[in-house]
């Protein structure tokens, strides 16, 4: 607990730090968290402003301790490591930054480590070597009792659900909150505001064998909000069901980040998960860190052949070869093809009539696609130009001028 | 059948039916902490202790090698000791009740092993401590195949309780052997099996619908 605001009632502390807050936990740290979140819940528990379910969590999550100001982020691991006994080791060296509010993806191909990974954000998976802070505090060095008091600020949705069968969807809803003593009027107002949350109200008597999956996964998700985390683990949350079903639970997931606040971690094998929902990612492959970064940033510029080869499930960057045969015969011993990478503004541009105009080329559209990223458009174009061989260097030029970069391919 | 001998039917039913019920109650008592222990402290279990469990491996294995008549005569001293005879059914119901222990532990380690193991792991990152686990999702989650267990264990007694009659237990058992064996009397003999096979099937078809009932599978 920060010294310098002891003195302060508790809610006062909140306001105290919204206001010493950076912007960034102005715009989605704990304050935001709790005007959006856990006040409206106070209020109908009764409108007290202390937390009503005070054996859930410490206060201190509030208001960020003075070890959380040295820890930015809320997971910070270093050089994590997980050894199993046979000698299998699952992970390398790990450093992460998981920040407050933001969905960070970690993909990787199966058997990467990324469930391990995960795991250790819980301590379901205790790391052979390495440190792992949540909200500033070691995890590793956490009795059995501290853990299971933080283990209630991390949920947890799983692949195959783990619900139990035994209880209705109201009742495993209710389950994290039974076990951490919370008194049973409450339970039932918390479980009734879940219910309406992930859109349950009617299947509240129902047991998990007589609904869909996605309605399955739906009550993992308000089961694992129930105790107000402050981050909420996802391991390969939609990996059992449809394409649609994927696309509303991931829809579900994306609009609880944003409303409450709340950070996601996240693990799939599927690129079109983290382009859904995730703001960064890592890339895991063989226990190692390949590469992290703004989703944006690793989708447009990937720098590992891994990262190449997982997205190409969701962008055609690979050229059909149709495409070269096309060129030859296009271009006919003269001309150039050319790899044309957008992003961000260039796409909107006329770059390539401007080009054919002032440098008077022809250009033919072989290939491409054009999408976006959490609102960045980026694409790519195969194009053959043909015209004169100055003019050509001329016009690659011009193009590269205009934030596109252009990748000459052998025709 | 004169009505003296449907009055000892009567009783040699009843008899079977306490000498079963009690033994069974008591199985299930000292069974099913004994079978959830089995469990929990096997290697990577939630309360794991490698070789505690190795040791109550091995004593309930001990009991379920040895055969009921061998150990029904094996433990009169301990009989006479606790219910000061070891003729009768009272006498019958302490070899019964250890027979059916370590029977049902064994078949509550099996439901309980079929528990998923994802269930456990959501339990514990919610924070549930291992007693919690146990009682909240293990056994919940268990129970239709604890009731399966428990209906054999049921029937089994009925058959073990018969050879309880067979050393002075009364009973059914004991019934069959005076008069329909003994006294050459083949409508009680065949009486007895009929009643046998009926309670047999009463119990088990009673023991199924509980399990179905409360299986939301």
């Amino acid at each position: 607990m920060a010294d310098n605001l002891l003195p302060l009632a508790n809610h006062k502390r909140i306001d105290m730090n919204a206001i010493l807050g950076t912007p960034r936990s102005l715009a989605t740290g704990p304050g935001r968290f709790w005007r959006a979140y856990i006040a409206p819940q106070l209020a109908a528990f009764g409108g007290s402003a202390q937390p009503a379910i005070d054996s859930v969590r410490p206060d201190e999550q509030f208001a960020p301790s003075a070890s959380a100001r040295q820890f930015p982020s809320l997971f910070a691991l270093r050089g994590v490591g997980k050894t199993y006994d046979g000698g299998v080791r699952a992970l390398r060296d790990i450093d992460l930054d998981i920040r407050e509010g933001e969905i960070f993806g970690i993909i990787g191909r199966s058997g990467a480590g990324k469930s391990t990974l995960l795991r250790t954000l819980n301590q379901l998976e205790r790391p052979s070597e390495g440190s792992i802070h949540f909200e500033g505090r070691d995890l590793l060095s956490l009795d059995a009792a501290e853990l299971r008091t933080v283990r209630r600020r991390i949920g947890m949705i799983f692949q195959h659900f783990n619900l139990l069968s035994s209880r209705t969807v109201a009742g495993n809803i209710a389950l994290p909150l039974e076990l951490a003593g919370t008194p049973k009027v409450q339970i039932e107002t918390r479980v009734a505001k879940l219910l309406e949350l992930v859109g349950l109200v009617e299947q509240r008597d129902r047991y998990p064998a007589q609904i869909s999956g996605g309605q399955k996964q739906r009550v993992g998700i308000a089961r694992a909000l129930a105790t107000e985390p402050r981050v909420l683990l996802s391991d390969e949350a939609t990996s059992a069901l449809d394409p649609e079903t994927t696309q509303s639970i991931l829809a579900l997931l994306a609009d609880i980040n944003r409303r409450l606040g709340l950070t996601i971690v996240l693990i799939t094998h599927q690129m079109q998960v983290i382009k859904a929902v995730a703001h960064r990612v890592a890339v895991l492959d063989d226990g190692r860190l390949a590469e992290q970064g703004e989703v944006a940033d690793i989708f447009t510029r990937p720098t590992q052949e891994i990262t190449r080869t997982l997205l190409r499930e969701v962008i055609g960057n690979e050229m059909p070869p149709g495409v070269r045969e096309r060129a030859a015969r296009l271009l006919d011993g003269s001309g150039r093809l050319w790899r044309l990478a957008f992003r961000g503004q260039s796409v909107d541009r006329p770059v390539l009539a401007e080009a054919a105009e002032r440098f008077t080329l022809k250009i033919n559209l072989l290939h491409g696609y054009i999408d976006e990223i959490q609102g960045l458009p980026f694409g790519s174009l195969v194009v053959a130009a043909s015209g004169a061989a100055s003019a050509l260097d001329a016009a690659a030029a011009f193009i590269a001028a205009q934030e596109i970069s252009v990748e000459e391919l052998a025709p | 059948m004169s009505a003296e001998l449907l009055n000892l039917f009567r009783d040699s039913l009843l008899e079977t039916l306490w000498m079963v019920g009690v033994s069974g109650a008591i199985g299930t008592v000292l069974g099913l902490p004994l079978g959830v222990l089995l469990v929990v402290t096997e290697r990577h279990g939630l309360l794991q202790n490698p070789p505690f469990n190795r040791v109550l491996g091995a004593l309930a294995n001990a009991v379920r090698s040895t055969p009921f008549i061998i150990l029904m005569v094996a433990v009169i001293p301990f009989t006479r000791w606790l219910v000061g005879t070891s003729i009768g059914t009272a006498a019958a119901i302490v070899p019964l009740a250890i027979a059916a222990v370590p029977f049902i532990a064994r078949l509550v380690e099996t439901a309980l092993r079929e528990v998923d193991r994802g269930l456990i792991e959501a339990l514990q990152a919610m924070g549930a401590t291992p007693w919690q686990v146990i009682r909240t999702a293990l056994i919940p989650e268990a129970l239709p195949g604890i009731v399966a267990g428990l209906t054999i264990t049921l029937v089994s007694l009925i058959g073990y309780s018969a050879m309880a009659g067979a050393v002075g237990g009364g009973g059914l058992g004991d019934l069959g052997i005076r008069y329909g064996y003994q006294r050459f009397l083949p409508d009680v003999m065949a009486l007895v099996v009929l009643v046998l096979i009926v309670l047999v099937q009463i119990v088990q078809s009673a023991g199924d619908r509980l399990a179905r009932r409360i299986a939301h599978r």
